[in-house]
């Protein structure tokens, strides 16, 4: 009888690995104008009976470096750490959303323990828009206007505007110095595909923001895809 | 005598546990699983794309390290991606010509979970170039495991 319970908990062995609980696993950060790269930490304790172990962790991208405070793996029935994530937020300003897998003892090659989730908004000081303008081939070409918006709270003024492409007629328009500015492109013909690219310099000074394009396409009608038009025919009297 | 022979007994039962878990479960399976169904609606499954996508009818997008790309993006991709010192503005300049004719477009990254694919997916949208954008699920784990990765430059 003896022989059999210590044999039936030798076998239960492998199924009693501990875990770590982490206060959240969803963090929302919103960085500075200029920030190359933002730190976020996740606390976690094992609440446990058990040793828990962190085997592996994965951010998955090389845009983030991923370590546990003091190195420290293993971690007995009551203990805390902290597990540190650095991501570098490159040239792109907007919201990104980045998962690092925590993989602890037992879990298998894709299914870790724990995913920590961060939303990262990158603020956009100068909003474009739209950021590309389209003429079909054979369409009139007629003038289409881009608006640059300054979101800052000091004033961004765009300083040049350049893209000697002969194919676009460009116009920039002040419409409140140092906030808002219309740039009026329109295409010398629409008979040939072409494109082009208006560049827009500011006096921002984060690096990150200073330098806009606006892309100008004039391109083959697209095919409508055969579900609208379906629908446009359904919906038509 | 007797503990080590109890010691022997329980360490042959976990092992003989362990083995019956292999042989039921099966090795630890590293293949990316992709159903249509739970993915989110901005990726596609690779299954999807070679029987629905006409070969060569779409531009394929390497959102890895451009560095990483160079070595052994798929032959005729371009690079566009979120992460290192060029602006996004600045890579679709540099491949305006592909993006801007461009009806369908594939975007693969690293490993299922690296995301910059669903981000370059989303930049994409905005600038409004492609009418169909998605990101490779699975990424280029995806790609190695269906045997198109060919190690040559993308130039080629």
């Amino acid at each position: 009888m003896k022989v059999a319970l210590i044999c039936s908990l030798a076998a239960c062995l492998p199924l009693a690995a501990g875990t770590l609980k982490f206060d959240q696993t969803k963090k929302e950060v919103t960085v500075g104008n200029d920030d190359k790269t933002v730190t976020v930490d996740y606390e976690f304790k094992n609440e446990t009976d058990s040793e828990a172990s962190i085997e592996k962790y994965d951010a998955g991208c090389p845009c983030a470096t991923v370590g546990v405070k003091d190195s420290k793996m293993t971690y007995q029935p009551g203990e805390t750490g902290t597990v540190r994530i650095a991501f570098d937020l490159g040239m792109v300003p907007g919201t990104m959303d980045k998962a690092v897998a925590i993989y602890l003892k037992g879990d298998s090659a894709n299914h870790p323990s724990v995913t920590l989730n961060t939303h990262i908004i990158v603020p956009a000081l100068v909003e474009v828009e739209p950021k590309s303008l389209m003429w079909d081939l054979g369409s009139t070409p007629e003038p289409k206007t881009v608006t640059i918006t300054m979101k800052h709270s000091e004033p961004i003024k765009i300083v040049s505007m350049t893209g000697a492409d002969p194919r676009f007629k460009q116009e920039l328009k002040t419409i409140e110095e140092g906030k808002k500015y219309e740039v009026v492109i329109t295409p010398a013909s629409t008979e040939k595909v072409g494109m082009g690219v208006v560049h827009l310099e500011t006096d921002c000074k984060f690096e990150r923001h200073r330098s806009q394009r606006v892309f100008m396409v004039v391109r083959k009608p697209l095919a409508k895809p055969a579900t609208a038009a379906a629908a446009a025919a359904k919906t038509t009297p | 005598m007797r503990t080590v022979t109890e010691l022997a007994l329980v360490l042959a039962c976990a092992s003989i546990g362990a083995l019956a878990t292999w042989k039921i479960a099966g090795p630890p399976s590293r293949v990316v699983a992709c159903d249509p169904a739970t993915i989110s609606p901005d990726e596609i499954c690779l299954a999807t794309v070679q029987a629905e996508w006409k070969k060569g009818s779409f531009l394929w997008i390497d959102a890895r390290p451009a560095a990483e790309w160079k070595l052994n993006g798929i032959p005729g991709s371009i690079s566009l991606t979120t992460i290192g010192d060029k602006s996004f503005d600045e890579q679709v300049e540099a491949s305006l010509e592909k993006l801007g004719t461009a009806e369908r477009a594939l975007v693969y990254c690293g490993s299922a979970s690296c995301g910059i694919s669903k981000e370059v997916v989303k930049h994409l949208n905005e600038r409004g170039f492609i009418p169909e954008v998605r990101a490779l699920h699975g990424g280029w784990d995806t790609l190695k495991q269906a045997g198109l990765v060919t190690d040559s430059s993308p130039a080629n």
